[in-house]
């Protein structure tokens, strides 16, 4: 009687409300994105679970994009932005950066700025410029005022589209990019800020979703590390630090300097697994591509150990392709 | 009320001095022996000047044109003696009642304030000046001088009231002129030699036969609205709420014209006769009540309304000329009620502009089922501006009123090898086909990025000001092995350079000499971080900082 019970239970739970609360909602907790642990899931779920997990994520992402779809349209899926590296690409939900979102980027370092987040971040508006030519001027909000715009059309970024905002105080800042979020003329808002608390990444990340305008938080001197990260409402997180722009065992010659490379840290994404990349960002092609020291040559000699789980991910497109549509 | 020439004496007196005797002029030790319990006060003549530019600011609730009478006209003895303003109130009494009901309310609010005033109105300065001097009197402080009667009106009066100096009208009194009447038959060519050729001129110009400008405290604005209330009002709500009426007619009376405000002065009039101004500047000719609103919004609450404000006057101070703009029909679908086209004509003429009709298409759209998705709900999509959103001149203004128009900027480039001369940061200019315009004058002026030397060598983030280091190098003119920067040492593994740069000849100050010459050095650290060093007469300095 009572396995008969569990058993049709466990069929019923899928579409049922009831179900939801079971079955296919635990595994999706205890499953999470990146912690393949779950011997269940590396196997593959049942079939019946499986159209219930598929119908569950149909249902939070109806949930999270809000009544009739993304912007209020049935059917539209966010949109994003391809960051033109298959890996990073896999690695993000809906295969590329979201925007109308608030990203987070912060440094390696606490103590002092290094430029590499600026770096990263002109690196993502170059491809957003070059990706929507029409999208509008960029604002960028900022305390210290020392963006450097004769740089940037190096960059592949057009300083004529750029608006500068020099904010006196920290809610001065929040409030301008606030109010830029809301202005659908711009491509996005940038903002340099020295801490970002729940508030005011809540306000941030909601105005963005409303408008459709993507938002950037450029870490600045953050304090708070230690005493452990705040939650915070952006829709990810970005570390980078800076990498050597040549390889010691390189053949090449190394006496000059050579592109940017950086190390990412997807620290947190909603809708995606946390991961690690080595990539280098190249001004003529405005794109990204894989630094030598993830490439095939350097695996095999061990690459650091933070770099692992990408490449494992990156050997396994299948799983990730489920983990991808959880978001 | 003391002055100095060599001794002290009395410059004015107030009503109680007068009647035991006293007169302006009067060595202060004569009027102590006159009056013993004579209370004094040291003269200040500036801040005499600044309550009169204050009393003729606050004049200003009457008309736009007000100014104080010039000094010199004022340090006559007797009754031409005092302070004085003048307003011109052209067109302005029927707001009042009627020209006597002007003058007796002024009149009577300034005495509610502690004045001794007198008050005449006539068609001429001149008439003006000398009946409220010399015909008013305390017990009929407010005369009105019909229109075209100066004439007969001014006739009995002393040559004093000319607004002449005291040694003509000490000439013409010798000469036995008494009254201004005995000046009527005389020519020009018979005054001048005699008195100068300011009395002729004088006297024209009091008869209105030739033409004196009032030259007003500010120039008075072209559009201007102005709201009377029947109470003082202090509330908040209430400020708003009649600044919500005002704008409108304003945007009406702008649209008229064919301008948009660049600035805008909120002006209120308190009943203790101070005034409190706001000023709010555009970035772009606007006359769209509901953007206007929005800036005031940030600044409405520095206005203090102190015991109550009795008018408020809202002033386009600048304008410039903007014309019918042509809104784009929304993007309707199919299905949904075409509501939105017929009602824009007549928006139009109310003088509201496209972010009205933005507002409501908005409203419109979730209720008309959307078959095909528009550009707009995206937003930042591919493929130009979405449309109906606000405009990024709204968005400047709205930045630009909290944190003030010149926090909000456009870099541009110049043309200048020094790294920290090679951009300006300008005023964000007009929308997209203005600009696109402006960049074919730059690229034609030679102002563009793409001469901005080696770019590509530049930092992303440069420092304020360059910053010093340490540095050990191998030899004087090798790249540094390695530096401390903010107290931290840097060891550096690849370095490019030197890229010298020299001080711009033309900018050079002579008395300061040469700059020395700068040697810029791209280097990396371990960590791959990249500086930007340079390193002049010895020196070494940090100035940016590669992403």
């Amino acid at each position: 009687m009572a396995p008969a019970l569990r058993a049709k239970g466990r069929e019923a739970g899928a579409p049922g409300p009831l179900g939801v609360s079971r079955f296919p909602g635990r595994s999706g907790f205890s499953g999470l994105p990146g912690e393949p642990a779950t011997p269940g899931l590396r196997h593959g779920p049942p079939a019946g679970a499986r159209a219930g997990l598929a119908a569950l994520r149909a249902r939070v992402r109806q949930i999270e994009e809000g009544p009739g779809g993304y912007g209020g349209l049935p059917g539209r899926a966010r949109p994003v932005l391809s960051l033109g590296l298959a890996a990073l690409d896999a690695a993000l939900p809906g295969g590329g950066l979201p925007l109308g979102a608030l990203h987070e980027i912060e440094g390696e370092r606490a103590e002092w700025d290094d430029g590499v987040t600026l770096g990263f971040c002109l690196a993502l508006l170059a491809r957003h410029q070059a990706r929507f030519p029409g999208a509008g001027d960029i604002l960028w909000v900022s305390r210290w005022g020392d963006l450097y715009p004769p740089a940037l059309a190096a960059r592949g970024l057009d300083p004529d589209r750029l608006v500068l905002v020099r904010a006196q105080a920290e809610a001065d800042l929040f409030w301008a990019m606030e109010e830029g979020l809301r202005c659908r003329r711009l491509a996005a808002v940038v903002g340099e800020v020295e801490g970002l608390d729940r508030l005011a990444g809540r306000r941030l990340q909601l105005a963005a979703e409303a408008s459709g305008v993507t938002a950037f938080a450029l870490h600045r001197r953050f304090r708070p590390r230690r005493r452990g990260r705040e939650a915070s409402a952006a829709l990810s997180r970005w570390r980078v630090t800076a990498a050597n722009s040549h390889d010691e065992n390189d053949p090449v010659d190394s006496t000059f300097i050579g592109r940017p490379r950086w190390r990412l840290d997807l620290l947190r994404c909603r809708g995606a697994a946390p991961g690690s990349w080595q990539v280098e960002w190249n001004d003529a092609a405005c794109g990204f591509s894989l630094a030598p020291a993830l490439c095939d040559r350097s695996l095999a000699k061990g690459p650091p150990a933070k770099t692992q789980p990408a490449v494992g991910r990156r050997q396994e497109p299948a799983e990730l392709l489920a983990f991808r549509q959880a978001g | 009320m003391t002055a100095e020439r060599g001794q002290l004496g009395l410059a004015a007196v107030n009503a109680a001095a007068g009647a035991g005797g006293l007169t302006p002029g009067l060595p202060l030790a004569e009027a102590r022996a006159l009056l013993p319990g004579l209370v004094t006060a040291p003269h200040e003549p500036e801040a005499d000047a600044r309550a009169v530019a204050r009393l003729a600011a606050w004049c200003g609730r009457y008309s736009p044109w007000t100014a104080p009478c010039s000094t010199a006209e004022g340090e006559g003895r007797g009754p031409g003696g005092g302070a004085g303003i003048l307003l011109d109130v052209s067109g302005c009494c029927h707001l009042f009642g009627g020209e006597a009901t002007l003058l007796e309310d002024l009149q009577a609010r300034l005495a509610a304030f502690g004045y001794a005033a007198r008050a005449a109105m006539a068609d001429t300065i001149g008439a003006a000046w000398a009946m409220a001097r010399f015909a008013a009197s305390p017990a009929h402080p407010c005369v009105v001088v019909m229109p075209g009667s100066q004439r007969s009106a001014i006739a009995a009066l002393p040559p004093g009231a000319l607004r002449l100096p005291d040694s003509v009208v000490e000439v013409m009194d010798r000469l036995g002129l008494r009254r201004i009447e005995d000046l009527y038959p005389l020519t020009p060519a018979v005054m001048t030699p005699r008195f100068g050729p300011l009395a002729a001129r004088r006297l024209a110009q009091a008869l209105g036969q030739e033409a004196e400008a009032l030259s007003p405290r500010q120039p008075p604005p072209a559009h201007l609205v102005r709201q009377i209330f029947a109470e003082p009002i202090s509330d908040a709500a209430d400020i708003a709420r009649s600044l919500d009426a005002l704008l409108p007619r304003l945007c009406r009376e702008l649209a008229l014209a064919g301008r948009g405000a660049r600035r805008l002065d909120l002006t209120a009039y308190r009943c203790d006769g101070s005034l409190q101004s706001l000023s709010l500047g555009t970035s772009r000719a606007s006359r769209e009540a509901k953007h206007l609103r929005r800036l005031f919004t940030e600044r409405l609450a520095e206005l203090d309304p102190g015991f109550g404000i009795e008018v408020m006057t809202l002033a386009a101070g600048r304008s410039d000329p903007l014309g019918a703009r042509q809104m784009s029909l929304p993007v309707a679908p199919q299905t949904g009620p075409a509501q939105t086209a017929p009602s824009a004509p007549q928006r139009e003429a109310d003088g509201k502009t496209e972010s009205v009709k933005a507002e409501s298409s908005k409203a419109e759209a979730p209720a008309a089922p959307p078959p095909a998705p528009s550009e707009r709900a995206i937003g930042c999509a591919p493929d130009g501006a979405p449309d109906g959103a606000e405009d990024l001149p709204d968005l400047v203004d709205r930045l630009g009123s909290r944190l003030g128009l010149a926090a909000v900027r456009r870099p541009q480039p110049r043309e200048s090898h020094l790294p920290e001369r090679a951009f300006v940061l300008a005023a964000v200019e007009e929308a997209p086909p203005e600009k696109k315009a402006s960049e074919k004058a730059a690229s034609e002026t030679g102002e563009d990025w793409t001469k901005t030397p080696k770019a590509a060598l530049r930092p992303l983030r440069l420092l304020p000001r360059p910053e010093p280091v340490q540095v050990v190098a191998l030899l004087p003119d090798h790249p540094p092995a390695q530096f401390r920067w903010r107290r931290v040492l840097h060891e550096v593994v690849r370095a490019e350079g030197p890229e010298r740069l020299l001080g711009e000849w033309w900018q050079i100050d002579p008395a300061l000499g040469d700059e020395p010459p700068r040697d810029y050095f791209r280097v990396e650290d371990r960590d791959g971080r990249r500086y930007w060093l340079y390193r002049s007469a010895g020196d070494w300095f940090l100035h940016g900082l590669f992403g």
